[in-house]
């Protein structure tokens, strides 16, 4: 017997099983398998069953048929086999007769809440936490029936406890969730100027790679079928393994470090870590629980739909971020680092909060991109007066200037960078004034805090020793040079074309973007063969992308700074590895809904079919259907020395690229 | 991160220091009436083996340890040209006259000769692809193809209902039916020849001027089919050379140390107190 499955893209075409001797196919009616589409002949191949098995045979000297890769005229099929007759595809499956067919093992399809946050959430508990502030305040009724308050807190939420000394977030993680006090209080620590708490107050250790045994394994461990999972790893219904939860780090020598360092106090009813949960950034600073504390950790799906139907959350929220995290940042600045305590309070008062663009930019961005420049929202621009100077909190912005009828892009600034400093050091010290010598637009989305021009004049700059003011504007050099990141001889490496290309097509967004220069690259795929060897035979990335000039950005996951991806993710599959910030997809609990696929603005997510170790799909028991999953470059995190990809190219073609670094990429174009 | 030039620098210097120790070594040794050959030999032995490994190293890209790929490239290119030198100093700068040794000498050349010639094709050929335009996936390439193909039999059969006439099909099925069929012109695309392309260029001028206007139109689309289908030929002959030069280099280097392995018994057998 033999079974056809056939597909035209994603989607299932049909499905047939046939246990007469001869198939026909092709786009007459009169055919067993019908594929109606122009380009495919009346009669364009068939299989038959023959003394050596089933034998495909192409019928027709127009048409073409593809078994694997290969072009064929005729061949024997073998189980698992996949033939190509544009645009379908036909997965073989054989039953030699008198055989039984391993049976296909099936699981539930995962949905959202199918694992919640905590497994020991119960009724009771989400009732207690509703008795709560900020909780006992939010109308119920705002929130849809697919999606209620309880349901949120039940499945994304869970009751955490820490003891008094435990270090409940550490600065520089990343964190896909925030905290509600319900009892205690908890100190928020910041590090004396940029540097934090050392690592070793911290508890940080590094992540745990596979040995050198377990990946040399790999070479005869590895499962022969693509995307191979365990079933019965499915059923599971725990997000963390037991007695993982109650492994917390304490703070050695809490009184003194809390001497040494700035402090922030937060009682019950406040939230922290919501920042670097929602806006996908690492944590700015270390929370301390203070006492015996008891904290709701909502996961940020959670909170962002609390947030969406709660109006009274989101403005507390916004009102403790103003309070607490706005003087955070500010006071790590190293430009007010010579401020006393209340000139920062005058800053804090007077800081603008704004942001440009849209939050969910990749629904659109493709078009945007083909608008230009001069349809991206504008921050500051060039000749105007400068009202202040702009520090960008996150996202991306793009500075460039007049250039003929167009502009031109002198760089990118990201999350910390600073704009305008310049011009109003200028004016503050010259008697000629000048204007903004750049325009500043949003790229995507951008948060900015605006620091107003008279606040800088009174107080700001007058604190800066001489030496830390920039130096003064000639307006005839300032087209020449842009002093504002002293970076002209990167831009030359680079090229204008690479520069815009980047910044249009926003790779400017990639922390590890895989960059290959095709005038190196042989073509020779060890860097494919490479990332099969550490992924189960499963290569997570495509060697193929936009080219621009001799570079080519392969279809790799790019480890976004602001990664889109994880936007929709109903379940939080997609996240953050919590040390090193690589974008990493939890394969249990991804319900394979391909949101993050779509996101992705860069097509670098895949949705796979998966298979038991015997090679047959897993499918969902109640529609039979294949279970799917979204499948990306991990960067290998789990594996020794980093990225396998990088590491195996032997012609130095191939780099994983910071692109919030200018410096490595315009040395690495020169090179 | 260093420069490639600066890294060129780099290995040469040291490379030419180590040929003259080796040189400089070589010398005393005659000098002292050392078994210079067999001194000679082990290091060519021990060069070849290291050589050879770089082939398993690819298949451990998840061992950091082991360095990179593109480390082992540049030690495998190098110790090569040092290779070289050592055999010459090993031949003592003679051509060897037994059979034996003659095949022996055949087959050195034979992976010297491809691996320079490997080195001369990565270098050049990863360049031209890139300028001439799109890459594209070899794997990928039997199929672009074939929707080309597909694209211009449809103009074509297209045609002949709209005109009524069978010029253009006519011209496809004797001049161009076989250009897209399979890939053409494979040593040309090697050899940067553009005569092919343009033989059939100027076929397509012949063939214009018995066409009307809509005719003209259709054939203007097949003429930058033609130009689609010629950079697919182009990028396929390139990739199948720069996968192609490894199937001989590997089994001829195999093929040597077989050689190498009984050239050293015998010369220990026979050695006749030459030690």
């Amino acid at each position: 017997m033999i079974q056809l499955v056939v597909k035209k893209g994603r989607e299932t075409f049909g499905e047939f099983d046939f246990t007469k001797d001869k198939i026909n196919i092709g786009r007459l009616p009169q055919n067993d398998i019908v594929l109606s589409m122009g380009g495919i002949s009346r009669k364009h191949a068939n299989i038959e069953l023959q003394r050596d098995g089933y034998v495909l045979t192409k019928m027709s000297e127009h048409s073409e048929v593809l078994v694997g890769d290969e072009s064929i005229e005729s061949c024997v099929l073998s189980d698992g086999d996949v033939i190509t007759i544009e645009p379908f595809t036909i997965r073989v499956s054989i039953q030699e007769p008198g055989e039984e067919k391993a049976t296909a093992e099936k699981i539930k399809r995962p949905k959202r809440w199918a694992v919640p946050y905590g497994e020991d959430m119960s009724d009771e508990k989400v009732d207690y936490i509703l008795t709560h502030a900020p909780f006992k305040d939010i109308d119920e009724s705002a929130f849809t029936a697919a999606a209620p308050l309880k349901g949120i807190l039940r499945n994304d939420a869970r009751i955490v406890k820490y003891n008094s000394g435990n270090i409940i977030i550490r600065e520089g993680d990343y964190g896909n969730s925030a905290f509600f006090i319900l009892q205690g209080s908890v100190k928020v620590v910041l590090g004396k100027g940029r540097q934090g708490l050392p690592p070793s107050l911290l508890g940080r250790s590094k992540k745990k790679s596979k040995g050198v045994l377990s990946a040399l394994a790999q070479l005869w461990t590895n499962n022969k079928m693509p995307e191979v999972r365990n079933a019965k790893a499915y059923n599971q219904t725990s997000s963390k393994k037991k007695g993982k939860r109650n492994n917390r780090i304490t703070l050695q020598g809490v009184p003194s470090v809390f001497d040494k360092y700035n402090t922030a106090h937060l009682v019950e009813g406040q939230i922290f870590g919501e920042i670097a949960a929602m806006s996908r950034t690492p944590r700015t600073a270390t929370v301390v629980a203070n006492e015996d504390i008891e904290l709701v950790e909502i996961r940020w799906q959670g909170l962002r739909d609390i947030r969406k139907r709660a109006k009274e959350l989101k403005e507390h929220i916004d009102k403790i971020y103003r309070q607490n995290n706005l003087r955070f940042q500010i006071q790590e600045t190293p430009m007010f680092r010579n401020l006393s305590s209340e000139q920062l309070d005058i800053i804090v008062q007077n800081t603008i909060f704004e942001t440009f663009g849209d939050f969910e930019w990749n629904r659109d961005f493709k078009k945007a991109a083909k608008r230009g420049i001069g349809k991206e929202p504008i921050i500051a621009q060039e000749d105007d007066y400068p009202s202040g100077v702009y520090m960008i909190r996150s996202g991306f912005a793009r500075l460039s200037q007049k250039y003929g009828h167009g502009h031109r892009t002198l760089a990118y600034l990201g999350g910390g960078h600073i704009y305008g400093l310049e011009e109003i050091a200028h004016n503050w010290r010259s008697k000629k004034q000048v204007c903004f010598q750049k325009s500043l637009r949003a790229v995507g989305y951008t948060d900015v805090l605006i620091i107003p021009t008279k606040i800088m004049e009174d107080i700001v700059l007058p604190s800066l020793p001489p030496k830390d003011l920039p130096e003064l504007i000639d307006p005839s050099k300032a087209s020449k040079k842009n002093e504002a990141l002293d970076n002209t001889e990167q831009l030359e490496k680079i090229g204008s074309h690479l520069m815009e290309f980047l910044v249009e097509n926003r790779f400017i967004n990639g922390t590890a973007t895989m960059m290959i220069n095709l005038e190196r690259c042989t073509r020779c795929d060890d860097c494919v063969r490479a990332c099969a060897a550490a992924h189960d035979n499963n290569p997570k990335f495509l060697r193929h992308g936009p080219q621009v000039d001799q570079v080519m950005i392969a279809n790799a996951c790019m480890h976004c700074a602001d990664p889109v991806c994880m936007l929709g993710c109903p379940t939080g599959a997609i996240h953050r590895d919590a040390l090193q910030g690589q974008v990493i997809v939890n394969d249990i609990t991804c319900i394979g809904c391909a949101t993050c696929a779509n996101s992705c603005p860069y097509n670098n997510i895949r949705m796979v079919e998966i298979r038991d170790s015997s090679g047959n799909f897993i499918l969902e028991n109640e529609t039979n259907k294949p279970i799917v999953k979204a499948t990306k470059c991990d960067l290998c995190v789990d594996q020794l020395g980093g990225p396998a990809c990088q590491r195996a190219c032997p012609h130095d073609a191939l780099k994983r690229i910071d692109m919030t670094n200018l410096e490595t990429l315009a040395n690495w174009i020169s090179r | 991160m260093k420069t490639f030039a600066a890294r060129r620098t780099q290995n040469l210097t040291l490379l030419t220091i180590v040929c003259v120790v080796l040189y400089f070594a070589y010398s005393v040794w005659q000098a002292s009436l050392k078994p210079t050959n067999f001194y000679t030999g082990w290091i060519l032995a021990g060069c070849m083996i290291f050589l050879t490994l770089y082939n398993m190293r690819k298949k451990l890209t998840f061992l950091p340890a082991l360095g990179s790929s593109a480390m082992w490239l540049q030690f495998h290119l190098y110790i090569g040209i040092f290779t070289i030198f050592a055999f010459v100093l090993h031949v003592n700068f003679h051509i060897p006259n037994g059979i034996f040794e003659s095949a022996l000498f055949i087959l050195f050349f034979a992976v010297v000769g491809s691996g320079v010639l490997g080195i001369f094709i990565t270098r050049r050929s990863p360049r031209l692809m890139t300028r001439k335009g799109e890459t594209f996936l070899y794997e990928r390439i039997p199929i672009l193809r074939k929707r080309v193909k597909d694209e211009v039999e449809k103009l074509v059969f297209d045609s002949i209902e709209e005109t009524n006439s069978t010029t253009l099909s006519d011209f496809y099925l004797k001049k161009l039916h076989v250009y897209f069929s399979r890939p053409q012109n494979i040593l040309g695309h090697l050899f940067e020849s553009h005569t092919p392309l343009r033989t059939l260029k100027n076929e397509v001028d012949v063939v214009e001027r018995y066409l009307d206007s809509n005719e003209k139109e259709v054939l203007q689309d097949i003429v930058s089919y033609i130009e689609t289908k010629d950079n697919l030929d182009y990028q396929y002959a390139h990739q199948l050379m720069l996968k192609g030069w490894l199937f001989f280099h590997i089994p001829v280097t195999y093929a040597l140390l077989i050689f190498s392995f009984v050239h050293g018994v015998l010369a220990y057998a026979f050695h006749g107190g030459g030690m």
